[in-house]
């Protein structure tokens, strides 16, 4: 079969790969129907994330055709239309018995702050990801969902990861009616827990980024009040100007380690790797909060350590709030808003690459050409 | 009507341009709360027995687990020099900065490792291929078209200072010598 490989740094191609089988007998084999390169990936295709080994598959939201399952398997059947979680999970453990299926303790041996991951680098199990014809989809009785009456293959493309990541960001900020929420980052999890903060009773959305093509949709998406940071000296005092000079209730950090708009961030974290990225956006958001705010940690970060204010946490009373996102606990209610027209996820999917050009994919991505927001993949097996 | 039901009223029309507004509102909606699910599940491995992967190839496992997990990923077997960092790297526990630091150092020789295997099969990398650059080519605007022709050119101009750089010095020695 046909599957990306990384490389190296900046380079991936496409390789012949021997077809995934059944190694466990929960596991399932999927035929990709549709792939997207998500911001996350960009991470590993930097060469940030620790353990990401020449050969390894990346993606993790994909939607599939169930091929086969293994003899534990039975609620799903070859034949099947199927959305995949992003998250790997055991369904039995202490965390996804309660519905923390990010945090799954059975299915990472590699690392214990984090559950099995899909095509996210040996740190998150080395588990071969779904930019390919086919994958390997490890207890496939619990995250897979068949994809439901009025849901579109590529909005349920969008349900994998993006969608309900950007919808967990605004629940973990415990929206209440009238809140002033920030977010960082106007990509496709920012732009989605921009949309989810009006789902859950905001007052103001205001979202940054320094890129207008993406403020621009986003103010139409969300909507949202929008600035470019690189247009204003100070972003923290800008956003306590606008906010009666308290800061906003709920700050969301929707960039991760990739974040631009800190010479001395980036310089550490991204060219000299002395710290697991550049913090900025969670950085700022630490400090343009209100007293006793949250702030919500939804970007990816690295598993050494970052420059933030502890200082200021302690001192304002805050609430800080993260995880990964736990996928399959959101989507009931995200088909609700699907089928209601509350969310329409497949928006933002702006280019579509076949599988043979994943490489022009991620370049456009990761540079931001053509005004790119979602790329999508589809493979020539789809 | 209920005391959130009214305040809903009252605001929703103040909210009109945004479709859905206060949808979740209340709590109850949201798929997270309460935030810890109730569980009879006690132990972090779960009361539930599961069948085991056997492992077929050598599998990393991080020191803050008391045995390998259920299931793993068998992407890319650990190879070379690479490998052996790696499996220096996985001695220490997920606090120690010298775990990371040495798997990032595993990933670098993991691509030198990565372009010699290429080699040795006779494959030659296509690195503008792989590295997408014919999306430059189709979808970069005219800045940074010509960021990247000023980029390619001093690029040229520093192979071809240096190629040449041998014959410029030779010819204004034998300049120098016929002077």
């Amino acid at each position: 079969m046909k599957a990306m490989t990384y490389r190296g740094p900046f380079r991936i191609r496409v390789e012949e790969k021997p077809m995934p089988e059944i190694e466990h007998p929960n596991d399932a084999i999927v035929r990709v129907t549709r792939a997207a390169i998500c911001g996350s990936d960009i991470h590993l295709y930097h060469g940030l994330v620790p353990d990401t080994r020449v050969g390894h598959t990346f993606g993790h939201e994909f939607t599939g055709i169930v091929e086969e399952v293994g003899p534990n398997v039975d609620n799903l059947k070859p034949g099947d239309h199927v959305l995949v979680p992003f998250n790997i999970s055991c369904g039995t453990c202490w965390f996804c018995s309660r519905e923390l299926y990010s945090n799954c303790h059975n299915t990472n041996p590699a690392a214990t702050a984090m559950g099995g991951i899909y095509g996210y680098s040996h740190t998150a199990g080395g588990y071969d990801g779904g930019q390919a014809e086919y994958v390997r989809v490890p207890f496939a009785n619990v995250c897979p969902t068949i994809i439901p009456d009025g849901i579109s293959t590529e909005d349920a493309l969008l349900l994998t990861d993006a969608c309900p990541t950007g919808y967990q960001a605004a629940e973990m900020g415990d929206i209440k009616e009238g809140d002033t929420v920030v977010i960082f980052g106007a990509g496709p999890v920012g732009i989605f827990a921009a949309r989810s903060a009006w789902l859950m009773g905001a007052g103001r959305v205001i979202v940054t980024d320094h890129l207008d093509y993406r403020l621009d949709f986003v103010s139409r998406y969300g909507p949202a009040e929008t600035f470019n940071f690189t247009h204003i000296d100070d972003p923290i005092v800008y956003l306590k100007k606008i906010t009666d000079h308290l800061g906003a209730d709920v700050c969301i950090d929707a960039v991760g380690c990739d974040a631009k708009g800190s010479m001395l961030q980036t310089l550490t974290g991204l060219k000299m790797k002395f710290q697991a990225g550049s913090a900025t956006a969670v950085f700022w958001a630490i400090n343009s909060v209100r007293k006793a705010g949250t702030v919500v940690v939804i970007g990816a970060y690295g598993p050494t350590f970052n420059l933030v204010p502890l200082g200021n946490i302690v001192n304002k009373g805050l609430t800080i709030r993260a995880n990964q996102c736990s996928v399959k606990r959101h989507l009931p209610r995200l088909f609700e808003h699907v089928r209601a027209g509350r969310i329409d996820p497949k928006a933002i999917i702006t280019h579509r690459f076949p599988l043979s050009e994943i490489a022009e994919a991620y370049h456009v991505f990761t540079s931001k050409l053509d005004e790119c927001i979602k790329p999508m993949i589809i493979p020539a097996a789809a | 009507m209920s005391h959130m039901d009214e305040r809903t009223s009252e605001t929703a029309g103040r909210y009109a341009r945004v479709p859905g507004w206060g949808a979740d509102l209340d709590p109850t909606n949201r798929p997270a709360v309460p935030k810890e699910k109730p569980s009879n599940v006690t132990n972090v491995r779960g009361d539930v027995p599961l069948s085991r992967q056997v492992p077929t190839t050598k599998i990393f496992m991080s020191v803050e687990h008391p045995d390998l997990t259920p299931a793993f990923g068998t992407s890319c077997p650990p190879r070379g020099l690479s490998g052996m960092l790696r499996e220096y790297a996985y001695q220490y526990g997920e606090g120690r900065l010298r775990r990371w630091m040495t798997l990032m150092l595993a990933d670098r020789i993991d691509v030198i490792e990565g372009i010699v295997d290429d080699f040795s099969r006779g494959h030659v990398p296509n690195w503008p291929k792989e590295r997408g650059l014919k999306a430059e080519v189709k979808y970069a605007d005219t800045r940074r078209k010509s960021r990247d022709l000023m980029i390619a050119g001093a690029a040229v101009g520093i192979v071809a200072l240096v190629v040449l750089w041998p014959r410029i010095t030779r010819s204004v020695a034998d300049d120098d010598a016929e002077a």
